[in-house]
Formats: structure tokens, sequence, C-alpha cells
């Protein structure tokens, strides 16, 4: 895109700067340069106007809830604390280029973000029903709960096939194997034997 | 704000591919329509499991650091479906729609693996392979002295033995009582 307009800083800068500007969080300074900036440049004006339709579109989506377990641990990795016998362990400090708030930005707009598909494919009737009176797959969300006894359903289900073949099995072995082939033999064996050395006197 | 933009593409993409991989499922060779065993009872299911898609991805994974031969088990099924009904009250015409059942099966080319008939239980298994590939499993169990009925259908890429050593560790009585 040709402009004329000159400034020191370049499209980057500006590109990093949209979410603080539309937010209202800009310095005075930065925010009277963006202004400016917006006057001249056609295609920072289009990212704006997107950013302000995503940011008006993630503020209208219900905020998932976060599980206090999840608080837990996010407050721990901030304090920089390794959980306790939770296999969570900080490895290195992130890019002091990286603002806090363009960090928290991230997971609640992904989170958001996530939200909003959920509320869309609803909406178009994605998810087909089932029959599934306990756990239905077109819920937004699984709670650990949840999770937990689908867990022991399917147990429960390979229990089930396992007893049905162990039993099968042991039928086929007593019903079959043994009363058709190991007796028949067994006796015939006996027989043969034990009638060989039939007592002589 | 491409950032954004690309972050909001990536965590959409699996819920929009979602319905897609949900009604796969359904299309799958090994998928039984197990709800056509509920107009046989009276009476509605004791025992409903559905667990497929999203949810058996993270039953996997909920499993892995427990139990890791389960989860990589559950990780390559597609469904599980589970239908227990109370025996009580069930007309005599049971067993005959299990052997229809079992022929309608065949007609599609499931292979009969077991079909016991012993003193009050009845076992029919069923196998649906591709090769050497066994695509889906079907498991009707019907057991007279405790008035109960059991219809399983395993979808997905299935191992028996692995199925058969998995679910050796779990005692179903156990597993109900939970």
């Amino acid at each position: 895109m040709a402009t004329s307009f000159e400034h020191p800083h370049d499209a980057a800068w500006f590109d990093l700067r949209i979410e603080s500007y539309i937010d209202g969080e800009l310095p005075e300074a930065e925010r009277a340069l963006f202004a400016e900036r917006l006057l001249h440049d056609a295609e920072l004006r289009r990212q704006v106007a997107l950013a302000e339709r995503v940011s008006l579109s993630l503020a209208a989506v219900e905020r998932p809830l976060c599980s206090e377990e999840m608080v837990a641990r996010v407050e721990a990795i901030s304090q920089g604390v390794s959980g306790s016998g939770s296999g969570m362990r900080i490895l290195s400090q992130r890019s002091p280029r990286v603002t806090p708030l363009r960090l928290l930005r991230w997971p609640v707009g992904i989170a958001a973000c996530a939200a909003l598909s959920l509320m869309v494919i609803r909406g178009i009737g994605g998810f087909p029903e089932t029959t599934d009176t306990v756990l239905d797959p077109a819920s937004e969300t699984y709670t650990q709960a949840e999770i937990d006894a689908a867990l022991v359903e399917a147990k429960f289900a390979l229990a089930v096939v396992s007893d049905a073949g162990r039993h099968a099995g042991t039928t086929v072995r007593e019903a079959v194997i043994q009363r058709h082939l190991v007796r028949p033999v067994n006796t015939k064996l006996e027989n043969t034997v034990f009638g060989a050395r039939a007592p002589t006197n | 704000m491409k950032k954004l933009i690309a972050a909001i593409l990536v965590a959409a993409a699996p819920l929009f591919l979602a319905p897609q991989a949900s009604a796969q499922v359904q299309d799958a060779r090994g998928f039984v329509d197990i709800t056509q065993v509920e107009s046989w009872f009276s009476d509605e299911p004791t025992i409903e499991v559905n667990i497929r898609g999203a949810l058996l991805n993270l039953v996997a994974e909920a499993s892995r650091f427990e139990d890791p031969e389960l989860a990589d088990m559950l990780r390559r099924l597609k469904a599980i479906q589970v239908r227990g009904f109370d025996l009580s009250g069930v007309n005599d015409d049971l067993l005959r729609r299990s052997g229809d059942l079992g022929r309608s099966l065949e007609s599609k080319g499931w292979e009969t693996i077991v079909r016991v008939r012993d003193d009050g239980d009845y076992v029919q298994m069923y196998l649906l392979a591709d090769g050497d590939v066994i695509e889906g499993m079907v498991v009707l169990a019907v057991d007279e002295y405790d008035d109960e009925a059991m219809f399983v259908n395993i979808v997905g890429e299935i191992r028996p033995d692995q199925i058969g050593r998995i679910g050796r560790k779990f005692n179903i009585g156990a597993l109900e009582d939970r």
C-alpha cells in the first residue's frame, strides 16, 4: 500500500499496539502517534476495524468458567513455583519484549474464541444429536467428574467384553473340548492301557 | 493482530471439525445402531454408555498416566456403546431377536466368533474385520440367573487380546458399585 505519510516507527510498531489502542491502554504520546497514523494509513484502519469487530464479538461471548484447580495451577506458574508433585515446571522466562498484558490476552482470547466457536457450531446444529442421556457430545465442556465417570464406563464396557469372552472360552473348553475330546480320549486310553494290563489272576 | 487471528483459527479449527468427526463415527463400518435393542424392552436401559469423539479422547488422556496400555487402546477406538437391561418382565422373544440381530450382522459381513448357550447364559460375539484389522466388535450377553442382558458395541481398531488383557483388570461388580 502506497502512502506518503512518513513516521519514525515502522508498521510492526503500530501493529503491536492495535489492541492496546482499541482498549484505550496506550500512553498519551503513543495514542496520539497512532491516531495520526490512522488518518493516513488505510491498511492500519482496516486492521483496527477488524480488531474492533473481534473485540466486540469476544466481549459478547459468555466467559468459560475456569476450574479452581486450573486457577491454582496458573497462580503457581505466575509465582514461579513448581507445583509439588503436579509435574509442572517453569523451564524459562518469557521474552522481556512480551508485556504481561499480552501474555494474559492470549489464553483469554483463545478460550473466548473456543467458546464463540462452540456457540456458532451449536447455532448451526453442528454436533449431531445422540440418544445418550448421560454424556452428550454436544455439551460445550466436560468436567473432570464427567471424564472420570466416562473412564469408569469405558472400563466397564471392556470388562463386560472380557468377561463374556472368558465365559465363552470356559464354556467351550468345558462343554466342547473336555466333553467331546479330552474325556473320550482319556476313556479310550484308560480302556486300552488298563484293559491291556487287566489282572490275570 | 495477525497472530490473534491465527490464534482464533487454530482454536476454532478442531471445534469446526468436531461435527464431521462425530458424524464419521456413525459412518464407521464397525458402528452398530445399538439403540435398536431398546425397543425390545419395555423399561429403560439400566446401563447406558455412549463414549465417542472428543470425550473418548479426553478419557484416553485421563488414563494415560494410570494405565498407558488402556490409553493406547482407547486412542485407537472411535466409540464405546453399552446398553444393559433388566430381564424381569421381558417377553420370550429376546433370544429370537438377538438371533435376528446376529444374522443381520452376518449379512453385513460380521463374523460370528462365539455363540454359546449354556444353562441360562447366552453369549454372542461378532467381529467385523478388514484384513488383519478388526474394525468393530459386538457382544450380546444374556444372563438369565442375574436377570440381565448386556449389549456392547466397540468401534475402532480393536485387538481382542488387548481387550481381554485390559478387561480382566477391571472387576465388573466393583465398577457397577461406583
